[in-house]
């Protein structure tokens, strides 16, 4: 499982954990150089939409350029 | 409250600390994501000493230098077309976007990346909600859908909460007037003097706005949102709530928006940005209640970071508390006041054009209006071009005019207005940025 605080230094929830293993499994899907175009226009999509939310949740908070989102 | 009224409960109803903490730890990402790649901060931070590790609170926010527009457009000018903030060119981009233009400067060039454009959708998202738009609300956009990035992010905000959403583009106002009652429109965005256009519009189609179903309007692009007598009006006339956001293409996105206790001030969304107000000319915070010089600092788009960024927006900042809604973000108190440098010097007197608007607004029988300032020899000018409501009698406007003199005269240390009557569909009419504000003026006596 993915980290176990936020940037605050407060404990996660189940469900935060559980947004912090899909957007990293999301990114290293994305990261991947063996997808098809439609393949990789939804990991990209997924990864953004993700991003979102741990962005919002104050879970994570970085920086997607270098995967091309 | 409930959750249920929060597009994101857990950071929006943060304590005042842990706000300053979560700013903090996005503030040093920002930071040294801009100390790696952007060449503009690379250099900036160089000249004034700075390094990303000196950022041990938020007061430390204040070693970072402040940045101005005629930075940014001298850079843009250094390396065209969109100058050295960037950290990266075109090809990592999906979006281009300018400024208006509406003050004939040339204009600042956005990009965004798939990520940043997403978070600009993001933000409006927070203002909608808060607002009270659910996903089954009707909405229809009243926005020209060009370069501008205007409603733009509201359009996205509006298809990712769910709402059944109508792009208002390409239309004349009979046309939009026609398809928001026709679509049956529960939320209707627009500038706030496009949204008295449209109802101006209805009128003269004997369609009845009021007795519509439009519910909530949201307002953006011009300060006149926040101003009571305009927002009043706006309400009165479509028989519905009038909400007041601002962003601004720097940021690509709003960064405050009024909730639905509707405080009489717009809140910051401020998990996702810091904003500062300083005194104009010394660049000092203000406390609480002073008016100053809006500052943003935004940790939303990455391909251009954006790090104390002089707006010349005019602020009042409140704390949260000034609002029921139990947000713990702070509020700016009557939303964007104007621009600091709005204020027009007239024989000796301050003539601010939206407490003109807040005047003339109380005159319910007002099309259009336009503030003209000239000169003759070394005596300045100040005239008010009122176009009336069609069909407005010569006595109803002799007694209007005359009204409308002494209440601007009372406001203005008896400064004499001259109040002109337009002819019928005389004055420019507004779809985004309003300008009714025209000094023909060199330079105004003793500015």
């Amino acid at each position: 499982m993915g980290a176990t605080t936020d940037l605050l230094g407060r404990p996660t929830t189940e469900a935060e954990d559980e947004l912090l293993e899909l957007y990293r499994r999301a990114k290293a899907l994305l990261g991947r150089d063996d997808l098809p175009p439609c393949a990789q226009a939804g990991a990209r999509a997924a990864t953004v939409a993700l991003w979102n939310v741990v962005n919002d949740l104050g879970l994570e908070h970085e920086q997607l350029l270098d995967l091309g989102a | 409250m409930g959750a249920g009224e929060f597009w994101n409960p857990k950071t929006e109803t943060l304590g005042r600390d842990e706000l300053g903490a979560l700013q903090l730890a996005k503030l040093r990402r920002l930071c040294e994501w801009a100390a790696a790649r952007s060449p503009f901060y690379q250099r900036s931070f160089r000249e004034a000493g700075f390094a990303p590790e000196q950022l041990k609170t938020l007061d430390d926010l204040r070693r970072l230098p402040l940045l101005t527009r005629e930075q940014w457009m001298a850079s843009q000018g250094e390396q065209p077309p969109f100058g050295l903030l960037p950290v990266a060119g075109r090809e990592a981009a999906i979006r281009w976007h300018t400024t208006s233009g509406t003050t004939g400067r040339e204009p600042i060039r956005v990009l965004d990346t798939a990520k940043d454009w997403a978070w600009q959708a993001e933000m409006w998202c927070y203002g909608l909600w808060g607002f009270g738009v659910r996903p089954a609300d009707t909405a229809y956009v009243a926005f020209g859908y060009g370069s501008f990035i205007g409603f733009w992010g509201l359009h996205y905000g509006m298809e990712k909460m769910g709402v059944l959403n109508v792009p208002g583009g390409a239309q004349t106002t009979e046309g939009r007037v026609r398809q928001i009652a026709d679509f049956g429109a529960t939320v209707v965005a627009s500038t706030p003097t496009y949204a008295l256009r449209l109802a101006q519009e209805a009128e003269r189609l004997g369609i009845d706005l009021a007795a519509g179903g439009v519910r909530r309007l949201i307002l953006s692009g011009e300060p006149a949102g926040s101003i009571p007598q305009t927002k009043a009006l706006i309400e009165r006339l479509w028989g519905a709530k009038a909400g007041d956001t601002a962003g601004m293409t720097e940021i690509g996105t709003i960064m405050i928006f009024e909730c639905s206790h509707q405080p009489g001030g717009t809140h910051i969304i401020e998990d996702h940005y810091i904003e500062e107000v300083v005194d104009p000319a010394s660049g000092e915070p203000v406390g609480y209640g002073e008016a100053g010089e809006r500052v943003v600092t935004s940790f939303g788009r990455g391909i251009i970071p954006l790090l104390r960024y002089r707006t010349a927006d005019l602020v009042a900042k409140v704390p949260a508390s000034r609002c029921s809604c139990g947000r713990g973000f702070d509020l700016y108190e009557g939303g964007i006041l104007g621009r600091v440098d709005d204020m027009k010097l007239v024989r000796g007197t301050n003539v601010y054009p939206r407490a003109v608007e807040g005047i003339v607004r109380e005159f319910s029988n007002v099309e259009e209006f336009q503030l003209r300032l000239t000169r003759e020899g070394h005596f300045d000018r100040i005239a008010l071009r009122v176009e009336p409501a069609p069909g407005t009698s010569d006595e109803a406007w002799a007694d209007m005019a005359e009204r409308l003199a002494k209440s601007l005269a009372e406001a203005h240390e008896g400064l004499r207005f001259e109040v002109e009557r337009a002819g019928e569909g005389e004055l420019p009419r507004f779809e985004l940025k309003a300008r009714r504000t025209v000094d023909e003026r060199d330079t105004p006596i003793g500015g």
